[in-house]
């Protein structure tokens, strides 16, 4: 046995091992890299927007270069922080938690991964290019006229947008047919991790959205170079056309994000409050129901477009209706922490915050959804508030969460308690003194994505930069910290936390290199 | 697909197949939305 697990520690080394590499641990780690490495790059850009706002009128950058920075973050970080530590995430635990040895389609694994890289320097390549218009500018939400008349940097966009929804599609394909074909025997679907179901269903979703977003930006193409006129109204289009194209990609897109986030703190919660889930079969079904209704809630997103009035009231209805399952899954977490043996290591203070403040992004997001009240709030910074308490203190909050409660498994150490409780209070602190007084802007009238505003706003701006520049550079001591934690440090437990269950704390912390070769037995 | 009975995991050829079969079905869906979106922009 010694012989034979030395045996299948081999593996290349130097850079092969990382270019070549089929190794689910591997590619997780390759994921996660370059996650955080993209979490400063996005970062810098969220940094330059506030510094930008720190006083009303123009001191650090031009407006077009400003839009470009709005774009370029959003893009960034949707596109190169959240989803790829979620994928890294899935890569590491998913054959762990099934008791698989690895991804069920290795080689196109890899691909997956290596396409990531190239599609973020296409992209990001373009904000060397001022002479011909630099980085796209028209939002994320790249809406014509202006996306259409934009610089080459939107072309540079669509080609990195098709290369990421190859990446993505074919890495959605990978985790679909690994929980479907690669489980324990014994190991049936509805005795899955949690994490693993939700992996399963944003699986689905990618499937189902990204290659809508690539038509989109296949029919934007043919409009910029090849004489088509999808989005042009004097051609006989409709720039409309492209938003509900956009956003039947775009809503599902923000459950994608969410999901595995959902997942992350169904594993961490009852970790550390020693208690099983609390309603594991309704958080299935909850997980289920908002992917579902994702689909049918896109048009909330353009309640001032000019719709009928039967159409706004449904996406109010349908996009309400998503706070029952939510609340199901909020209720669920709070009944699991009742009565139960709680410890705050860090990974639960981020869980913990992860509930508290993502309720806050979902009940604002109830207050967008009310369509006459829309129309007051719609591109204001009230929108921008919501979004972020939904994408940071929820996703974000929920893959620093996570990168803490696996790193001892996934180094074999564990990491500085003290750092890491200061990286959760300066993130906390920072995050809800930037995005907090954002609400009052917006309700107030600021409008969205510009880099002037009116006197009246400045105080408020200025809260929010402060606190923008404080949750900024708490990340630097977060990268401290795992790069620390990798490097040594005491030696993690197989289980690695008291209350931790699953068949990944069956393995020694770290795992060797081909775990599960022989599947366990589930009872 | 239920889990399959297996010794090792990384010599099955079954398993392989299944996984393919699996992977060519998903992508064909995929595929199948992308045409589609295009069409209806059409």
């Amino acid at each position: 046995m010694a012989h034979a697990q030395a045996h299948h520690d081999e593996h290349p080394t130097g850079i092969s091992r990382w270019l070549f590499t089929t190794n689910h641990k591997d590619i997780g780690t390759l994921y996660l890299i370059l996650s955080l490495i993209m979490f400063f790059v996005g970062g810098a850009m969220a940094l330059v927007i506030r510094a930008e706002l720190w006083q009303p009128g123009l001191q650090i950058v031009d407006p077009h270069f400003f839009n470009q920075m709005t774009t370029m973050h959003a893009l960034v970080m949707v596109f190169g922080v959240v989803m790829p530590a979620f994928v890294g995430f899935a890569n590491w635990q998913i054959p762990m938690m099934l008791g698989a040895p690895d991804m069920a389609l290795p080689r196109m694994n890899n691909w997956s991964f290596w396409i990531l890289p190239f599609a973020f320097t296409l992209l990001g390549s373009t904000l060397f290019m001022q002479a011909q218009g630099g980085a796209p500018s028209a939002g994320w939400t790249l809406y014509p006229p202006l996306s259409v008349q934009g610089g080459m940097g939107t072309d540079f966009a669509i080609l990195s947008i098709h290369m990421l929804g190859i990446s993505s599609v074919l890495g959605a394909i990978n985790i679909v047919v690994t929980i479907l074909n690669m489980r324990a025997p014994g190991l049936t679907l509805m005795k899955m991790p949690l994490f693993v179901w939700t992996w399963l269903i944003t699986a689905y979703l990618l499937l189902a959205v990204m290659p809508v977003f690539a038509g989109a930006v296949t029919m934007l193409l043919t409009d910029r170079h090849f004489g088509t006129h999808f989005f042009d109204a004097a051609g006989g289009g409709d720039p409309v056309l492209w938003q509900h194209v956009f956003w039947f990609f775009g809503h599902p897109e923000v459950y994608i994000l969410i999901l595995p986030a959902f997942g992350v703190a169904s594993q961490i919660i009852p970790t550390f409050a020693r208690k099983p889930l609390f309603g594991y079969e309704s958080m299935v079904y909850a997980s289920a129901s908002i992917a579902f209704l994702s689909f049918i809630v896109w048009a909330h997103h353009m309640f001032t477009v000019g719709m009928p009035a039967s159409g706004e009231l449904f996406f109010m209805y349908a996009t309400m209706l998503i706070a029952v399952p939510t609340g199901v899954k909020v209720f669920n977490w709070v009944s699991t922490m009742w009565r139960g043996s709680m410890t705050f290591e860090t990974p639960m203070l981020f869980a913990v915050a992860f509930v508290f403040l993502f309720t806050i992004g979902g009940l604002s997001g109830l207050m967008l959804a009310i369509a006459p009240a829309d129309f007051q709030y719609h591109d204001t910074y009230f929108v921008v508030a919501h979004f972020h308490y939904v994408l940071v203190s929820g996703a974000i909050f929920a893959i620093l969460g996570g990168t803490y409660y696996w790193l001892p498994k996934w180094t074999g150490h564990m990491y500085n308690e003290t750092l890491g409780k200061w990286h959760f209070w300066l993130t906390a602190i920072g995050f809800n003194l930037a995005f907090f007084p954002q609400h009052f802007l917006g309700l107030a009238g600021m409008p969205r994505r510009i880099p002037d505003y009116a006197l009246q706003f400045t105080e408020f701006n200025q809260w929010s930069t402060v606190g923008a520049f404080i949750l900024g550079f708490a990340q630097l001591l977060f990268a401290y910290v795992v790069w620390q934690t990798a490097k040594g440090g005491q030696k993690a437990t197989s289980r690695v936390w008291e209350g931790a269950e699953g068949l990944e704390w069956t393995l020694p912390s770290p795992p060797p290199y081909h775990s599960f070769a022989t599947p366990p037995k589930i009872k | 697909m239920p889990a399959m009975a297996r010794t090792d995991n990384t010599r099955n050829a079954a398993l392989a197949r299944a996984n393919l079969r699996t992977a060519l079905i998903l992508g064909a869906i995929a595929l199948g939305f992308f045409l589609y979106s295009l069409w209806r922009g059409v």
